[in-house]
C-alpha cells in the first residue's frame, strides 16, 4: 500500500513539474515507479527505519527533490574559457555577477515559451465553458493575480462551497488541456 | 506575482488543485488508489506483482549497508591502539598470537631481523588492523 501511495505521489509530482520546456518534457517522460525505486534506494543512508512515518515523509521529499532537480537543471550548456590565453568566440567570459538572481537570456526565453504555452492552455480551457460564464471570469481573475479564496468569493459573489466546486471544474479543465498539449506536442 | 509569467502562475495554481495533495493520497483507500494509478497510466497488476521483488532487492541493499556501517564502526571502536607505543617484541608476539606458527605468518613479516621499527608498525597496521591512523585489513 505504501509503495502504491508513493507511486501515486510520484505521478502527481511528475504531472506538476512537467511542461513544454526541454526539461519539462524530460520530466513528463519519467516513470513514476522508477522514481519511487530510486527514492527507496536512499533508505540505505538512513540510520534507522524504526519510525515508518518519518521514513515515508523522507521518501516523498526524495521523490520531489529528484524530479525537481531534473526540472530545474540547466538545459543549455555554457562554454567557459579557462586561462587558455586564446579567444574563443563561442566561449563565455567569467565575470562577477551583478545580480545573482538574474536570469540568463536562455532562461528568460524558456520562461517566455512556457508562459506562451500556459496562455494557450488557459485560453483553450476557457472554451470548455460559456464565454461569459463564471469559469471564464475566474480564469481571468487568476491571470490577474487574484488567488485568495475570500477575495474571489466576494468578487464573483459566490459562497465558499461554490468557489470550491468552481475551482475543481476549472482546474480539471486546465490540467486536461495541459496534458493534451504535452501529449500531442502541439506547441 | 511576476507580471511577465502570469499565465504560468495562474495555470500552475489550477493544475496544483487538479491533482490530489499528499494528505488526499494518504487518505485514499486501496480501490481509490488503484483507480488513480490506472487512470494515470500505471499498470497496477504489474506493479503489485513486482513489489515482492523490489522489496527483496531493497532488503538486500539495506542489510548490506547496515553490515558495512557496523563493520566500519567496529573498526573505529577498536582503533585506539597507538602502534608507535608498541615495542618490536610486542608486535612480533601479536603477530604470532594472530597467525600461530611462524610458517603461517605472511612472508613479508617472517624476516624479523632485517625489518625496521616503522616496517613493523606498518605490518601491524596491515595484518592486525588496529593502527592509530585508522588503517584496516
Amino acid at each position: 500500500m505504501a509503495f502504491a501511495k508513493l507511486t501515486a505521489y510520484a505521478v502527481t509530482v511528475i504531472k506538476k513539474r512537467s511542461g513544454p520546456t526541454r526539461n519539462g518534457k524530460i520530466v513528463a517522460a519519467l516513470d513514476a515507479k522508477q522514481i519511487v525505486i530510486q527514492a527507496l534506494s536512499r533508505l540505505t543512508e538512513c540510520d534507522s527505519l524504526e519510525y515508518g512515518e518519518i521514513v515515508y515523509c523522507q521518501l516523498r521529499r526524495h521523490i520531489d527533490n529528484g524530479v525537481r532537480t531534473i526540472q530545474k537543471s540547466r538545459s543549455i550548456p555554457i562554454n567557459i574559457s579557462i586561462g587558455t590565453g586564446t579567444y574563443e568566440p563561442d566561449a563565455g567570459v567569467i565575470a562577477e555577477l551583478e545580480d545573482e538572481t538574474a536570469k540568463s537570456p536562455a532562461d528568460e526565453a524558456e520562461l517566455s515559451e512556457e508562459d506562451a504555452f500556459y496562455k494557450k492552455v488557459l485560453s483553450e480551457a476557457k472554451t470548455k465553458f460559456k464565454p461569459d460564464g463564471l469559469e471564464s471570469k475566474f480564469i481571468d481573475m487568476l491571470i490577474d493575480g487574484w488567488r485568495d479564496r475570500q477575495d474571489a468569493c466576494e468578487l464573483l459573489k459566490i459562497t465558499t462551497e461554490q468557489y470550491d466546486a468552481l475551482l475543481k471544474r476549472v482546474s480539471r479543465a486546465a490540467n486536461a488541456k495541459k496534458e493534451e498539449y504535452l501529449k500531442n506536442k502541439a506547441l | 506575482m511576476n507580471p511577465h509569467y502570469k499565465h504560468t502562475e495562474a495555470a500552475n495554481f489550477l493544475i496544483n488543485h487538479a491533482l490530489p495533495s499528499e494528505a488526499q493520497i494518504d487518505a485514499m483507500s486501496a480501490i481509490e488508489l488503484a483507480k488513480f494509478l490506472s487512470d494515470n497510466g500505471v499498470d497496477v497488476p504489474k506493479l503489485n506483482s513486482e513489489i515482492p521483488k523490489i522489496q527483496a532487492q531493497l532488503a538486500g541493499k539495506i542489510s548490506f549497508a547496515h553490515a558495512r556501517k557496523a563493520r566500519l564502526s567496529k573498526v573505529q571502536a577498536t582503533d585506539v591502539v597507538d602502534v608507535s607505543a608498541l615495542t618490536q617484541e610486542e608486535i612480533i608476539d601479536a603477530l604470532k598470537q594472530k597467525f600461530g606458527r611462524l610458517e603461517d605468518i605472511p612472508l613479508a613479516a617472517r624476516n624479523f631481523k632485517s625489518l625496521k621499527k616503522e616496517d613493523w608498525e606498518s605490518l601491524y597496521k596491515d595484518l592486525i588492523g588496529r593502527g592509530n591512523r585508522g588503517r584496516t585489513c
